[in-house]
């Protein structure tokens, strides 16, 4: 049996790291909260724009397609893998990386094979998961999981756009985590570009719109807008279902840790117990002795 | 009698919601004024000010740069870059 100093040694350890584990859930926990607010605020935003596009869809005719929604003139299918830049989050950062594994061994295994798949990451964790995989990686937008903010969608969203306007990609998929609830996510494989267009039900008569200019100009001014948006509400989503990963991990961490501390507070009870009992009876054992003698 | 309601929304918030009486935005052919009972319209906005006059009588004011706006059977919905929402002083 150990002895009583290494026992609590190891228990002092482990409350350490049970104090750093809960911690990092409270911040965890108030950062979620955070993040679920910005994922409030662009919600109304994204189903309206949506919905506008929607009755306006109808309108179009079949001979002016709508920008992006026709496949892209060029080769390359781009996958975009969005998690996290840090780790200790569960199965958050794997879960990524399987589906793009799985991706690239199945749907896109041709393309794969042809080097014609190019891979685009945001998160220092999965870079270093990809290169352990020997995955190729062809650029990177850590950044933007530090400080997500519209703009800088936006201009990754742009870049993606003239991308695939010019014949760099002709499909470009996002892999992500959906948030579903602060215990659970779901990873997501989303086509990005081409732009699919939200379908209209044909039995609903359409209201005659005033179209100001156009239906075609506007169409032009509000698929980017919806393709940025998108982009940005996929790194929301990602970032919130990241920190209620951890929030989760970091609560099963804290358990497991109390668990433990048990586990040791009863073998050094043990052990203190059996001390003490051994020089009991060493006195006892002594002084019958002297007594004898 | 059914009011025109309108919403201000822009990706970082909800900035204006409720019934209003009057709202001129800047559209991509020219300013124009929706009141109650408009026709269905679906407008590019400029650059330029939103105005609103609210049911409560108090009248506002939003910069806008680029945006959209739609109204159907008396809703309204603006929808702007956001980081042209900024409501001006009266």
């Amino acid at each position: 049996m150990a002895n009583l100093k290494d026992i609590r040694t190891r228990i002092n350890s482990v409350k350490t790291t049970r104090q750093v584990t809960s911690a990092m859930k409270m911040v965890s926990a108030a950062r979620l909260k955070k993040a679920q607010d910005d994922i409030s605020h662009i919600r109304p935003y994204t189903s309206r724009l949506a919905a506008i596009i929607h009755d306006l869809a109808a309108t179009l005719d079949k001979d002016h397609p709508m920008d992006y929604s026709e496949p892209g003139i060029g080769e390359d299918v781009l996958i975009l893998a969005i998690a996290s830049n840090r780790g200790l989050c569960g199965g958050f950062n794997i879960n990524v990386v399987k589906e793009v594994q799985n991706l690239i061994s199945d749907r896109y295994a041709r393309d794969y094979k042809l080097g014609k798949v190019k891979i685009g990451i945001m998160g220092n964790q999965l870079d270093k998961m990809f290169k352990v995989r020997d995955i190729r990686r062809d650029f990177y937008h850590h950044e933007l999981l530090q400080n997500p903010t519209y703009e800088s969608a936006a201009v990754l969203a742009n870049q993606l756009m003239l991308d695939f306007k010019e014949g760099g990609f002709k499909q470009v998929v996002l892999v992500y985590n959906e948030f579903i609830n602060a215990a659970y996510q779901e990873v997501q494989v989303q086509q990005y570009l081409p732009f699919s267009v939200p379908v209209a039900e044909s039995n609903e008569l359409l209201t005659e719109y005033i179209l100001e200019p156009d239906a075609a100009s506007i169409i032009r001014s509000l698929v980017p807008k919806m393709l940025q948006t998108m982009l940005f509400q996929v790194i929301l989503e990602s970032l919130a279902s990241e920190h209620g990963a951890r929030m989760t991990s970091m609560h099963k961490a804290t358990d497991n840790a109390t668990e433990l501390i048990k586990g040791l507070q009863l073998s050094y009870n043990k052990a203190r117990q059996t001390a003490i009992t051994n020089q009991i009876v060493e006195i006892t054992g002594g002084a019958e002795a002297l007594k004898n003698g | 009698m059914t009011d025109l309601y309108l919403e201000v929304v822009t990706p970082e918030k909800i900035l204006f919601e409720g019934p209003v009486g009057m709202v001129e935005v800047p559209g991509e052919l020219g300013r124009f004024t929706v009141l109650r009972d408009h026709g269905p319209i679906i407008s590019t906005l400029t650059q330029g000010r939103i105005r609103i006059i609210g049911k409560d009588g108090v009248e506002r004011h939003f910069l806008c740069r680029k945006g959209v706006v739609e109204c159907k059977e008396n809703r309204m919905t603006v929808l702007m870059d956001h980081t042209t929402g900024v409501e001006e002083g009266k």
